[in-house]
């Protein structure tokens, strides 16, 4: 008899670890921070850069319209979470080669 | 004389008796004048996952209610007591009740862990779930296949080019030696880590998984084992080691305390400089 199991609850029932939020949050901010760089750098190969040379220009741009100023905030969010968590990574992960450099070489047996 | 003996020998066998002891209990409580006990079920619902492959539909959680009075503290005393009085068809696995086995492995309020371990926790309701990401063979039993073929593959066994310096004997460890093996021999591969990863949900069939990968560290560790570059260059898979984004959910769930993460961690610093 052919009876499709069926796959236990996994992401509606687990419950939010601290780790794992952290994790998805990185990869989240770091999606979301791609994206902003993206279409800025869509919009400057339009305007052309002569523009950063004036001052009303960034008047213009940052009050034009309200979403520009709250997507502003939310990018300076995601910048400073994904900053601090990639040198969180950096200390965790690569903490054993600046201070057990000397035991890989031990471990290693060729 | 003889029935003197034979008496005071029955009333010695009555003392001993239940109903002889209720009443010499009775008499101490009278004494102290005992309020009559009220007793107030401490009730507690229980929200467990029920799926079965004799009559298959959708799986469900059907609740039950327990009193926690006449219950033992743990998870797994509240599922017997169920399986028992309530709901003979309550299906799980089970066998040591005390930790190490690792048979009892399910997600209880959204985490992983030991029923024999996890505590009934004070709330008035909690739901008991299969490991996630499994397939279900019946209510909370899962197919572990895959996961022990994980385990099967990374070769835990002890490898060796030249015999044993001593033939005949047991191959020497040094204490330092043998206490790099502590944190991952403990391992009872009760699947609570690798079922918690997401990243395993995503890739069950081509990510090992953090219990395999700890063992593969604890071979990779063990310096009587003489296949060390073999063994990290088997696993050295964009797939098998690398789908670790060190997400750390493996080390919050493990019930026994290890640390996986570390471990793995530790493989691909190995892996870098080897």
């Amino acid at each position: 008899m052919n009876i499709l199991r069926p796959l236990s609850p996994h992401l509606p029932i687990y419950k939010p670890q601290l780790t794992s939020t952290f994790s998805i949050s990185h990869r989240i901010s770091g999606a979301f921070l791609a994206t902003i760089v993206f279409f800025f750098y869509l919009l400057c190969l339009k305007i052309g850069l002569i523009c950063f040379t004036y001052e009303n220009f960034y008047q213009s741009f940052f009050y034009s319209s309200k979403l520009i100023l709250i997507s502003v905030e939310i990018t300076a969010l995601a910048l400073s979470y994904h900053l601090y968590n990639g040198v969180r990574h950096l200390l965790t992960d690569f903490s054993g080669f600046f201070f057990r450099k000397k035991k890989i070489e031990m471990t290693v047996q060729n | 004389m003889a029935t003197g003996l034979i008496r005071r020998a029955i009333s010695r066998v009555q003392v001993t008796s239940q109903a002889a002891r209720l009443l010499v209990g009775r008499s101490h409580a009278s004494d102290a004048k005992a309020q009559p006990v009220e007793s107030k079920p401490n009730l507690k619902s229980f929200q467990i996952y029920r799926w079965n492959p004799d009559n298959p539909g959708k799986p469900e959680l059907q609740e039950y209610k327990i009193d926690l009075k006449e219950c033992g503290p743990m998870v797994l005393d509240a599922l017997i007591k169920i399986k028992n009085e309530i709901d003979p068809s309550l299906t799980f696995r089970r066998s040591c009740r005390e930790g190490i086995c690792g048979s009892c492995a399910m997600n209880i309020d959204g985490c992983n862990g030991l029923a024999c371990l996890t505590k009934i926790s004070s709330d008035s309701e909690s739901t008991i779930t299969p490991l996630p990401h499994m397939f279900v063979i019946k209510d909370l039993v899962v197919d572990m296949t895959n996961f022990y073929n994980q385990y099967k593959s990374i070769e835990p066994w002890l490898k060796r080019k030249t015999p044993a310096p001593t033939p005949g004997k047991e191959i020497p460890q040094s204490k330092s030696d043998r206490a790099k093996l502590d944190g991952m021999y403990e391992c009872i591969l009760c699947a609570c880590c690798s079922t918690s990863c997401p990243s395993y949900w995503w890739n069950p069939e081509s990510y090992l998984g953090p219990a395999a990968l700890l063992h593969a560290n604890r071979w990779i560790m063990d310096s009587r084992d003489e296949y060390t570059q073999e063994r990290l260059d088997a696993i050295n898979d964009e797939f098998k080691l690398y789908r670790c984004h060190t997400i750390l959910n493996c080390s919050r769930a493990c019930p026994k305390g290890l640390n996986p993460g570390k471990h793995i961690q530790n493989i691909k610093r190995l892996e870098l400089s080897s």
